[in-house]
């Protein structure tokens, strides 16, 4: 999947999947990529729990406890276009910035019961608590998020609303969980310098390098490049190059205008959509402070 | 409005023992012991309210 982005931008995406993203942001500026990252961090809204009303609470926790583990768990986003922040809709329809949930469970074994984010009764099907799918290879158990522990006869009832924002109000707003990246690699190597190593020198450099890089070709005697993907920018190869005394032998710089973004969900709204829409409101936001510019020079001249 | 308990009726206020968990009434002066076992740590009751948090 690939798309040409205007001037010499180019966008490639190498790996998607519902809850994760790769892709790499070539010809484009450091700043622009940051503001990239930053604006999936703290600016793309989703749900999460805001007020929590304790009509009953008997656990071991209390209240204000309860309150800030319930903010935390990850809602299903899908219908976070539809709704208003609280401070931006001046309307008197609750339902257009509310979605209420409850938790209304009592134990009544000898044994301790684990109260789950599965215990939550949602009011609208499209807003509920995200749980763990589980992989193949995971050793954790799929199920519900542990919200607290009841013993018999302890009871909890409490009515939860919750509503749209974003990760500079909260982090629990955040529909990410990673949202990093990184400078693709520009490696040179001196073919020429390369050809007066010996064959176990040549191996040695490709074992050196921890992020490993290189492979050895033994039928051709020499050294090719397998990926740069793995690349750490350790300096351990060229550390190995010169202590042989073949200064300049590789060089490995970050290129200032490549990049490879990884982006992994929360599981509130899917990867892809994240930055698509992180695209959208970083191109909304430049729109604002292009109109604000234009507005003072009018005025100065 | 909401009254914790009618204070001055006479009734007194109940507490949980913090021993046994059985009800203790009392009244302004009382001795501050549980009735039933003889504890002398006394716990409120929650309130019947219906109280809001903020979840941050």
């Amino acid at each position: 999947m690939e798309r040409q982005t205007g001037g010499d931008s180019h966008v490639s995406v190498t790996r998607l999947e519902d809850q994760s993203i790769t892709f790499s942001l070539k010809g484009v500026d450091v700043s622009l990529a940051n503001a990239l990252r930053r604006v999936m961090i703290a600016d793309v809204p989703t749900l999460a729990i805001d007020l929590v009303e304790v009509v009953e609470n008997s656990s071991v926790l209390c209240d204000e406890f309860l309150a800030h583990r319930l903010g935390l768990i990850p809602l299903s986003s899908k219908k976070v276009s539809e709704l208003f922040k609280p401070y931006e809709y001046m309307g008197e329809d609750d339902s257009a910035t509310d979605v209420h949930l409850e938790l209304n469970v009592r134990c009544l074994t000898e044994q301790a019961m684990d109260v789950t984010s599965e215990d939550m009764v949602s009011y609208d099907e499209r807003v509920k608590p995200i749980t763990f799918q589980g992989t193949v290879s995971d050793a954790a158990k799929p199920g519900g998020i542990l919200i607290v522990k009841l013993r018999n006869k302890q009871q909890l009832l409490l009515k939860c609303i919750a509503r749209k924002g974003t990760g500079k109000d909260h982090a629990k707003w955040s529909p990410v969980a990673t949202a990093v990246f990184k400078h693709d690699p520009v490696v040179h190597v001196n073919q020429e310098l390369l050809k007066t190593l010996s064959g176990s020198d040549k191996r040695a450099i490709v074992e050196s390098d921890p992020s490993q890089m290189f492979k050895y070709d033994a039928d051709l005697d020499t050294i090719s490049l397998t990926s740069t993907g793995s690349c750490t920018f350790d300096g351990e190869i060229v550390k190995k190059v010169n202590e042989m005394g073949k200064h300049g032998l590789i060089d490995i710089r970050p290129c200032f205008d490549s990049f490879t973004f990884h982006v992994e969900s929360t599981g509130v709204l899917d990867a892809e959509e994240i930055v698509l829409q992180a695209v959208h409101i970083l191109q909304t936001k430049l729109d604002t402070v292009g109109g604000e510019l234009d507005m003072i020079e009018s005025e100065n001249f | 409005m909401y009254h914790e308990q009618k204070a001055g009726s006479g009734a007194g206020v109940a507490y949980n023992c913090g021993d046994c968990g059985s009800e203790v009434l009392l009244r302004p002066g009382d001795v501050i012991i549980c009735r039933e076992c003889g504890y002398r740590i006394l716990y409120k009751k929650r309130t019947k309210q219906v109280v809001q948090f903020e979840a941050r």
